[in-house]
């Protein structure tokens, strides 16, 4: 084990003195402080900024007294043109318009009146956040201001649809929840044909919104629990239950035991003392988009560290000085294996600090816990940990196809070779493999592909925060399918029965060839 | 009895259909600098790999210091040092550097050690450069300091006087001269340089078409030690009953292999004074050439003068 350790301790004296290190870390930092600004660009991570009180009410009186003026002159007018039969005319309708909208307006206000405290709480956003509403409530004003012989069709079926909405988004918009809010703008979007710019806008808003739910932290925990998450696990649930032996859906059980860990996890969401591990939904998603660049170039290092590292020494030579050092074949190809697995896990560690860095510098944001059931209570571990686990996680493929550079190296190719044939492989037939899949999703020996298999993180820490509900315990089970892809058994097996196929090459080439 | 630090008992080794070493029986003894020489493509630098652990075995038995180096290879690689082919080392590190992680290897080498090797093949004071720096010849010298290292019973140098100058291939003669006779190591040599090889061994081996033809000691070549000393001239000259006295009075081991022309054995300095006093009689001496050295004659006779590489 001395000489082991003794050849171990020289490798690494070689590989931490070589620039592709030093200039890869240096590509990964730069990759991931830009693809931050990006991330805080793309995602509006503008600061929170509060509106204050005296806004908030200057805004309410100067509407107030704008809008009563205005409805009050358009409702003259408009019985000016009705008395002289001018109903049908464009400027009396658009004078419907104007009176519904002032309406609706004079509705916002009141709302704002009535949830002060909200409304500051959501900043700039909540204007943003009260127009769909308030543009729903001007159709229906608008609508009802309406003489019926001036009422078209599409108008009074969307009236019918409004009318039948309506209450539920007024009993939620009374509740004053953030969540009710953007469930409401979602049902709203139904209510808007797809493709328009305002069906665009409120796509955006809702998913500033959620944005913005994430980022409030605390004060939205227990209104989380009322999310539509949680009630669809509950709805499901108990459709799962009675529809049991049905011909309308037979759930499995572990569907049951994955719908029933949700439902505890959302719970837990909701009576955690003073935690937010809501914010899990965006911290950790951005985390996981960082960490995927991250694992891009660390992918391309290992495969060049692992590619050259026998075959270099072939073909300059300095092999020599290890076969005449008193030592067997195996150890030179351990030592050097366990530096390939020092770089690798190096990077790994550099890469899960750099996104933290950067997530907490640029993005604002930190890694919140991660929750996960197991013999049916929910559990949580640091996100710090977490994020170390998704770096690993993430670097699977890495790990593969370091071995198999390490292997081409071993068997004699050029360092030039290993490392080409590596990457042309890992980062040229990786998009043509997920192509096919996509073209024959049907194929079976698709499953033997190891591409399909380098993704554990879905199987063992989901990135969903709504299916975070894993069993520990029944992880390693052998049935378990999850999106049609591959149980973890299987990819767990397959992956080690190659890996282990290119280390036995690696080892016995390396110790029977002549040099 | 002689202690034997290498020896070979019926070493074969084919590439593909052709017979590289063909049944080599070859011992080292500690103490002694054998020499191993053969024409190019003779199978030297494969018996050498073979020795130190480079190439396989296709049949016999490689022992060193008693150690099958097949079953045992850990403890007999133990008793190393070697240059195999050109000297290579981590050029992007230092040589001390280099040495370091060779000692770390090893084992049990103390730190003083490494300046001691590093004086003893002179790089001191340019240890601490980068290997890619050094000429030829001081990458030779650093390679020799690796290989002593670890104070090695047995020392397999190929062709270790590459790149040297003239000056350094005395150093380097001196130097495994010292090792073997003082420190009782026992050095496998090969080389091209015939002439310097007699020099420096104190046996011979010599290999053509991957077998041993001929095994002897450097003694044996000639009259014993003189021949390390002297050479012999080929004296020509027109006087020849005079040109006969004088050589004879100068007392040189002389005889006339054909009128006028006299085949004188002398010491190298001497060749200068006997011809002054040839000229001095009025001798006219038309020539006075070498013959060639005996190690040559006898490298010549045994493998027929040619290359072996068909």
């Amino acid at each position: 084990m001395n000489k082991l350790f003794a050849l171990y301790r020289n490798e690494m004296t070689k590989v931490w003195r070589r620039p592709v290190l030093y200039i890869m870390a240096l590509i990964m930092l730069a990759l991931i402080v830009g693809v931050s600004f990006l991330l805080r660009e793309v995602s509006q991570f503008a600061a929170f900024e509060p509106i204050s009180e005296l806004e908030i009410e200057a805004d309410i009186a100067g509407n107030r007294e704008h809008y009563t003026s205005v409805l009050q002159s358009t409702d003259q007018m408009l019985k000016a043109a009705e008395s002289a039969g001018r109903e049908n005319r464009p400027s009396t309708l658009s004078q419907y318009q104007q009176y519904g909208q002032a309406k609706a307006e004079l509705d916002r206000v009141d709302w704002i009146e009535s949830h002060k405290e909200l409304y500051r709480d959501l900043g700039r956003m909540g204007s943003g956040l009260l127009r769909p509403y308030t543009e729903l409530k001007a159709r229906q004003h608008t609508y009802e201001r309406k003489p019926a012989s001036v009422r078209t069709i599409e108008e009074t079926t969307a009236y019918l649809m409004l009318k039948a909405t309506l209450p539920t988004f007024e009993a939620r918009f009374e509740s004053g929840t953030l969540i009710d809010l953007i469930e409401m703008m979602n049902e709203f979007r139904n209510l808007v044909p797809n493709g328009t710019d305002e069906n665009k806008e409120i796509n955006d808003k809702v998913a500033a919104y959620e944005l913005e739910l994430a980022r409030s932290g605390a004060s939205a925990t227990k209104l989380f629990a009322l999310s539509t998450g949680y009630r669809n696990a509950l709805e499901e649930k108990a459709g799962a239950v009675t529809s049991v032996g049905s011909k309308q859906h037979v759930y499995l059980p572990s569907e049951l035991t994955d719908l029933d860990n949700n439902i505890l996890i959302y719970e837990y969401r909701a009576t955690a003392p003073g935690g937010d591990p809501i914010e899990s939904a965006t911290a950790n998603i951005y985390y996981y988009v960082l960490v995927s660049f991250a694992a891009f170039i660390i992918g391309i290092l290992v495969i060049i560290v692992a590619g050259s590292q026998i075959s270099s020494e072939r073909s300059s030579g300095s092999i020599k000085s290890l076969i005449l050092s008193p030592v067997k074949r195996w150890k030179i190809v351990t030592a050097k294996l366990l530096v390939c697995i020092t770089v690798l896990l190096a990077f790994i560690v550099l890469s899960w600090l750099i996104c933290i860095l950067s997530m907490r510098l640029i993005l604002g944001q930190s890694l919140q816990p991660y929750l996960f059931v197991r013999h049916g209570e929910v559990h949580a571990f640091g996100g710090w940990l977490y994020g170390l686990f998704t770096s690993a996680l993430q670097n699977i493929g890495s790990l593969f196809f370091m071995l198999f550079a390490f292997m081409l190296s071993s068997v004699g190719l050029s360092t030039a070779a290993s490392v080409g044939i590596s990457m042309g492989i890992r980062f040229g037939a990786q998009p043509l493999v997920f192509l096919l899949t996509s073209l024959l999703p049907n194929a079976t020996w698709m499953r033997f592909l190891p591409f399909e298999h380098f993704d554990l993180q879905h199987h063992i820490l989901p990135l969903d925060f709504t299916s975070g509900g894993i069993d520990l315990g029944r992880m390693f089970g052998a049935s378990q399918m999850d999106g049609g892809g591959s149980p973890l058994t299987f990819s767990l097996v397959w992956l080690g029965a190659l890996s282990l196929v290119m280390l036995v090459s690696s080892y016995d080439t390396f110790m029977r060839k002549d040099l | 009895m002689e202690r034997i630090v290498l020896t070979l008992e019926k070493v074969r080794k084919s590439f593909g259909k052709r017979l590289v070493v063909d049944n080599v029986d070859l011992e080292v003894k500690a103490g002694e600098i054998l020499g191993f020489l053969g024409p190019n493509g003779a199978g030297k630098t494969t018996t050498i790999k073979i020795a130190t652990g480079f190439l396989s075995l296709d049949g016999g038995k490689v022992t060193i210091c008693g150690h099958d180096l097949i079953r045992d290879y850990e403890k007999a690689m133990q008793h190393v040092g070697g240059i195999v082919e050109n000297p290579e080392m981590y050029k992007e590190l230092t040589g001390r550097t280099n040495l370091i992680m060779y000692a770390r290897v090893q084992g049990n080498v103390p730190k003083e050690r490494i300046d001691e090797v590093l004086k003893l093949v002179g790089l001191e004071k340019r240890a601490d450069e980068k290997v890619k720096r050094y000429s030829l010849g001081m990458k030779q010298r650093i390679s020799l300091a690796q290989a002593l290292l670890h104070r090695p019973k047995l020392l397999i140098l190929d062709e270790p006087t590459n790149g040297l100058d003239p000056a350094g291939i005395r150093e380097l003669r001196d130097i495994l001269k010292s090792l073997a006779h003082n420190d009782g190591i026992g050095i496998m040599v090969s080389s091209h340089q015939l002439a310097e090889m007699q020099l420096m061994c104190d046996r011979v081996a010599i290999i053509s078409n991957g077998r041993v033809l001929g095994e002897f000691k450097i003694e044996s070549l000639s009259d014993g030690s003189r021949a390390k000393n002297h050479i012999r001239y080929i004296v020509e000259a027109e006087d020849q009953e005079n040109a006969k006295q004088v050589i004879e009075k100068s007392g040189h081991e002389m005889e006339m292999s054909a009128p006028g022309v006299f085949d004188v054995t002398l010491p190298k300095p001497e060749s200068s004074v006997l011809l002054k006093e040839l000229v001095l009689a009025d001798v006219r001496v038309t020539g006075m050439t070498t013959l060639q050295t005996s190690l040559e004659q006898a490298f010549l006779e045994i493998t027929g003068g040619g290359s072996s590489i068909e």
